[in-house]
């Protein structure tokens, strides 16, 4: 066991590696912009952008730029180019509203998600199995973006039963801070419930036709006792692993385009900022931050399978 | 029901790709050509186009305007067709571009193993491990900004070409991993040990013997990867990174809409709509596609976005 | 005579699917005593499962309707409601199913799984129902029960499997068992352990054991009475004496004679064609596989040594049959034969030339020369393509035109028994039988002289068996070929070879003769195979 988690460590730090090289190499080599002169501003004097070279550290060698930069970024002490805040803190203010988003989103999504799905797989055929694909399919089918901002609209500005945006820090005010993350979490919840209702009913359905269920039904179990103890219990472990597949990549990003429309100052928007002016400093971080994430919950999600289906555990 | 679905969407495809026929023969031809100035005649009287506070008229039914002006006073509904037709362009090839990749990449890898698999997967790991809306906007915000360079080609910032290079590297390890596992399942069975023993080479038995065994599984993806193209190209272009103003995207107009939702929600809604209309077509299609082809099969589960 | 324990009066279940009705069973009517083993006997396909499985009400497929009659007792169970069923399943009337490793859950531990039977129908505390399993173990005779019982399925032995299966069925000492299958996906050894464990416990019980099974061998060693199935109804039934000394039905008969016997007289057969040296000679021949990935058990093995140091030839024209059960080497030396696989030592000559490892380049003439007969034929051919693409392969790989291709596949279908006009179909619209002669045909198409078969027939019913024997046989005598014949089916390969070899472990324990290894063989594993076959002759039953 040791052994596997000593490898996964190994790849995790090779991934994350190759990982940060690519995204300095997009910053830096693709543009052909000189990261100087668009810092420096509206028509800037020749040694204005000098200066600014020789501050930052453009005037030398690529490898020697990325050494310094992922110093600073893993130091702690990296500066954004444009803002002249430090990445390090930008990202820890901005960590715990990304995380409520993801928490939220990813409790509503799975309990609906099973939920619909289990109803799905028992009423497999009939009309309201049908109706609840049409539904599943047309949740996946939404945008968020498109959907978060008719509801911010609609339901906050309009109506005015939730707030249209902004984010109340769980500690000012535990009911505000939940009231602010009904609609994000919804909308971006939506998206996910369709997919996962979907992915647990071909799964139910899978395991309702293994021979082991026979067996239980054999063996006298009533429908609940099998559907409990030997239907659920198998078909729910691709959905463990999937969701914390899911879950990683919308904390590393995949909030993004909820926390814009939203205004929740995650870190997602952050780093939409950040990407939009080539800033390349906070992108670094948290293109890091993001593929560290998604990385340990890969391994997470590896090692809950183990635990899950024990025939994995001696392969 | 998804064949009908699946008849919607050629239709709209079709609809996208003659728009700028019908454009042309009932309104304005240039989606682009701004008209902030101008007035139509409404139920008699003279309309200003987009008033002196900058609210543009709403849908008007019929010919001129069908569905309203935008800020710029161009015409909502030639600016759909025309977006429709950059969205489907995209979204359509870089699924087969995705398609492409994936299939030879998930066959090499599972089919020669080791340390070419190990390779493989690494790579895919990295482009995984990316998260995914940031690469696509990083990608997208530097090459249109700079432009890209390989070889002898060379594509122009905020061309379509670059929107759609873009797309397809991000979604290949998507379809590549099953693609991937499928190969490792296939190579044990027999049928292509006997190959194998009948003097087929590498080559031979890719093609000849694992890809007929795949296409099942790619024709089941291939709906799912356009309507995922699809919104990820909406994505972009919202965040301002796909296609790029003045030329219309659906995903830019919604970008330019939501900002009027109070005065001009149909800016927001209507390329809204025709985008959810699309992506739920192809996802009924594929449904339905995958119930063809086998009803009790796990391998593809509807669209989803990281 | 006492009241049987069940009364089956004209069942039938059929289906309905967009390709019309289809009977699976068609009005059988059938009795069981208490105490009583009834054996139903068929081919695949003939309904047995079916009728086994309607009598539980286990069929699930919604699509399936069924008639006809079936008292237990009080209870009517065709047809009864949930709930009645639920009470007798698993109390009454319990099922053993022919897979032990699909038929249990894979992520439970097996004690669980039994106590949970338990638990369903008698009002005992879990600690009781934990105490109850550990004896059930040890009656099944499984050793170290209680560490055994929290063991996981995939960590058991097959015969290990299916002895918690039966464990699992008897827990609530059910008046009737039935046993599907019970022992075909396990070794000869083990499937005798097994069917002494059935007699055992229906003398200790009482109770009725309807077994379903395609083996002969298996009805003579076991059952009392014999019900014969042919597409969906009962052709004969009776004493097994009866049945097998006096069979009455044309098809009984026919079934019956198709049935290769340790007992059978040997066919003459001609003196292989001598020559200058073996066509095949294998010299201490060892493939080992190493053992990657981790391991949460401690104490791994190194690695696996599948053939360790098998030295064997084989002289042009003759049939040398490798017996050996699950586990033993055989497949692997099979392909090791053919250089599938390569060998991690010793060698591997054909014809005088060495070809252990030689190269894939060296070796594409050689796959003229030496072929290979896969087991499955489900798994044997490329579900994607047509019969003619899967033949012309071989010929196609060693640049021979379409055209040419084309007539050569024609021939060699029709010399395998099918017809030019099977070239066009794909795989599945083929039986079992047809699509085994389209592997035989794809090994002949470059007019091997040595033919390695993996099983040939065991994944065959056994008159479909027969043909496909009497097939090989006439193409060996045809075309002077020489075969390594690879079974696990004692019986079959006496029938067949001249010599014989038996593997265990991956090693060579025997080798001779085919009538002086049956008759008396020198080694005590060879005795333990021979002894542990069922013969199919009531009279020769073990005690």
């Amino acid at each position: 066991m040791t052994g596997f988690v000593a490898r996964r460590l190994a790849q995790m730090v090779v991934v994350l590696f190759a990982v940060s090289v690519l995204t300095f190499l997009i910053f830096n080599v693709i543009p052909n912009g000189d990261p100087a002169s668009r810092m420096a501003g509206k028509s800037p004097t020749e040694s204005q952008v000098e200066a600014i070279r020789a501050e930052w550290g453009f005037d030398e060698s690529l490898p020697v730029q990325y050494v310094k930069t992922m110093e600073q970024v893993l130091g702690g002490s990296a500066i954004s180019y444009f803002t002249q805040l430090n990445v390090r803190e930008e990202i820890v203010r901005g960590l715990p509203r990304t995380l409520s988003l993801a928490i939220g989103a990813a409790i509503l999504w799975m309990t609906m998600g099973i939920a619909l799905g289990l109803l799905g797989a028992l009423r497999a055929g009939r009309v309201s199995d049908r109706l609840l694909t049409f539904v599943a399919l047309a949740g996946v089918s939404l945008p968020v973006f498109w959907l978060g901002a008719l509801m911010a609209h609609y339901l906050g500005f309009k109506l005015g039963w939730f707030p249209n945006g902004g984010y109340v820090p769980l500690t000012e005010d535990p009911l505000d801070w939940a009231y602010h993350l009904v609609l994000p979490c919804t909308a971006l919840a939506i998206l996910f419930i369709g997919f996962y209702s979907r992915v647990l009913r071909s799964s139910v359905l899978d395991t309702m036709g293994e021979d082991f269920v026979r067996t239980a039904h054999a063996k006298g179990l009533s429908e609940r006792q099998v559907l409990l103890r030997h239907v659920l219990r198998n078909s729910l472990i691709p959905i463990v692993t999937l969701w914390g597949l899911d879950f990683g990549a919308v904390v590393a990003g995949g909030a993004i385009l909820t926390e814009t429309v939203f205004d929740l100052q995650g870190v997602g928007q952050y780093a939409a900022e950040s990407v939009g002016q080539l800033d390349v400093p906070p992108v670094l971080a948290v293109t890091l931050f993001g593929a560290f994430f998604i990385v340990v919950l890969n391994t997470i999600v590896d090692i809950a399978y183990a635990a899950l289906d024990p025939r994995i555990r001696v392969t | 029901m998804a064949l009908a679905f699946g008849v919607l969407f050629v239709v709209l495809v079709l609809g996208a790709l003659v728009a700028p026929l019908w454009a042309s023969t009932v309104a304005d031809r240039d989606p682009n050509r701004t008209n902030e100035t101008g007035k139509i005649e409404v139920d008699g009287r003279q309309v200003d186009v987009v008033s002196l506070e900058g609210v543009p008229i709403g849908p008007q039914w019929r010919g001129e305007y069908f569905l309203g002006a935008d800020a710029n006073g161009r015409d909502v509904m030639v600016r759909l067709l025309y977006g429709a037709r950059n969205s489907l362009l995209i979204g359509l090839a870089a699924a087969l571009l995705t398609t492409i990749l994936a299939t030879i990449v998930g066959l090499v890898a599972g089919y020669f193993g080791r340390w070419v698999d190990a390779v493989a997967r690494s790579t895919l790991d990295v482009i995984w491990a990316f998260p995914v809306i940031l690469l696509g906007v990083a990608l997208g915000t530097s090459l249109a900004v700079g432009g890209l360079q390989i070889g002898p080609f060379e594509l122009e910032a905020g061309s379509m070409a670059i929107s759609i290079l873009v797309i397809a590297v991000v979604y290949v390890p998507y379809m590549a991993r099953p693609i991937r596992g499928e190969v490792l399942a296939l190579r044990e069975r027999e049928f292509v040990e006997a190959a194998r023993a009948q003097g087929a080479g590498p080559l031979r038995t890719m093609v000849g013997e694992l890809l007929p065994n795949l296409t099942s599984t790619i024709i089941v993806f291939a709906p799912l990867m356009v309507a995922n193209a699809i919104l990820l190209e909406a994505a972009l272009s919202f965040l301002g990174v796909g296609v790029v103003p003045p030329d219309p995207s659906w995903g830019n107009m919604i970008d330019a809409g939501v900002d009027k939702l109070v005065t001009a929600p149909h800016l927001a809604i209507a390329p809204g709509l025709m985008l959810v209309l699309t992506v739920l077509a192809l996802n009924v299609f594929g449904d339905g596609v995958r119930d063809a082809f086998d009803p009790r099969s796990s391998a593809a589960w509807g669209t989803r976005r990281p | 005579m006492s009241e049987p324990l069940l009364s089956v009066r004209d069942l039938a279940v059929s289906f309905e699917s967009e390709d019309g009705v289809t009977r699976a069973v068609d009005g059988v009517s059938l009795e069981l005593a208490p105490g009583e083993i009834l054996a139903l006997v068929g081919e695949s396909g003939c309904g047995k499962s079916v009728t086994a499985l309607s009598l539980m009400g286990l069929l699930g497929a919604s699509n399936a309707v069924t008639t006809g009659s079936a008292r237990y007792g009080d209870s009517e169970l065709i047809g009864a409601s949930d709930d009645t069923l639920r009470q007798l399943r698993g109390e009454e009337l319990a099922m053993v199913f022919q897979d032990p490793l699909s038929s249990l859950n894979p992520v439970l531990r097996v004690g669980d799984q039994i106590a949970e039977q338990i638990l369903a129908h008698r009002p005992v505390s879990r600690a009781e129902a934990r105490a109850q399993v550990v004896s059930l173990l040890e009656r099944v005779e499984i050793p170290q029960p209680s560490e055994r019982i929290d063991s996981y399925p995939h960590e058991l032995s097959g015969g290990m499997r299916q002895r918690v299966m039966i464990a699992m069925a008897l827990s609530c000492e059910p008046r009737i068992l039935i046993a599907d299958e019970p022992t075909t996906a396990l070794d000869v050894t083990v499937q005798a352990q097994i069917l002494d464990l059935i007699r055992e416990l229906r003398g200790a019980t009482g109770a009725g054991v309807l077994l379903i099974t395609h083996d002969f061998g298996v009805v003579a060693e076991l059952a009392d009475r014999v019900a014969v199935m042919d597409a969906g109804q009962i052709v004969e039934q009776g004493t097994v004496e009866e049945v097998f000394e006096r069979p009455q039905d044309a098809h009984t008969r026919r079934l019956l004679a198709a049935v290769p016997r340790l007992d059978a007289p040997l066919r003459r057969r001609p003196a292989a064609v001598g020559g200058d040296g073996p066509i095949l000679a294998l010299e201490n021949l060892e493939v080992s596989f190493p053992v990657r990935g981790r391991r949460l058990r401690r104490g791994g093995p190194g690695p696996v040594r599948a053939v360790d140091g098998v030295t064997l030839s084989i002289e042009p024209g003759e049939t040398v049959g490798l017996v050996g059960e699950s586990g033993s080497g055989k497949s692997t030396l099979a392909r090791a034969a053919v250089r599938l696989i390569e060998p991690t030592a010793g060698s591997v000559s054909f014809a005088g030339s060495d070809i252990t490892r030689a190269k894939r380049r060296e070796l594409d003439p050689l796959r003229a020369e030496l072929q290979i007969v896969f087991q499955d034929p489900y798994g044997s051919l490329n579900p994607r393509k047509k019969a003619r693409d899967i033949v012309g392969l071989p010929l196609r790989c060693n640049g021979i035109s379409k055209a040419e291709t084309a007539r050569r596949v024609e021939a060699l279908l029709e010399r395998v028994g099918l017809e030019p006009a099977h070239a066009d179909r794909w795989p599945h619209e083929f039986s079992g039988g047809q699509r085994q002669r389209i592997g035989i045909a794809r090994a002949l198409a470059l007019n091997p002289r040595l033919v390695v078969l993996d099983e040939p027939v065991s994944a065959l019913d056994v008159s479909v068996q027969a043909q496909i024997l009497e097939l090989l046989d006439d193409l060996q005598r045809e075309l002077g070929l020489s075969y390594l014949f690879i079974s696990h089916d004692l019986s079959v390969v006496r029938q067949v070879s001249d010599r014989v070899a038996v593997m265990r472990a991956g090693k060579l324990v025997e080798i001779g003769p085919v009538a002086e290894l049956y008759a008396s063989p020198a080694h005590p594993y060879t005795a333990e195979l021979l002894r542990a076959v069922p013969v199919p002759d009531p009279r020769r039953r073990a005690a």
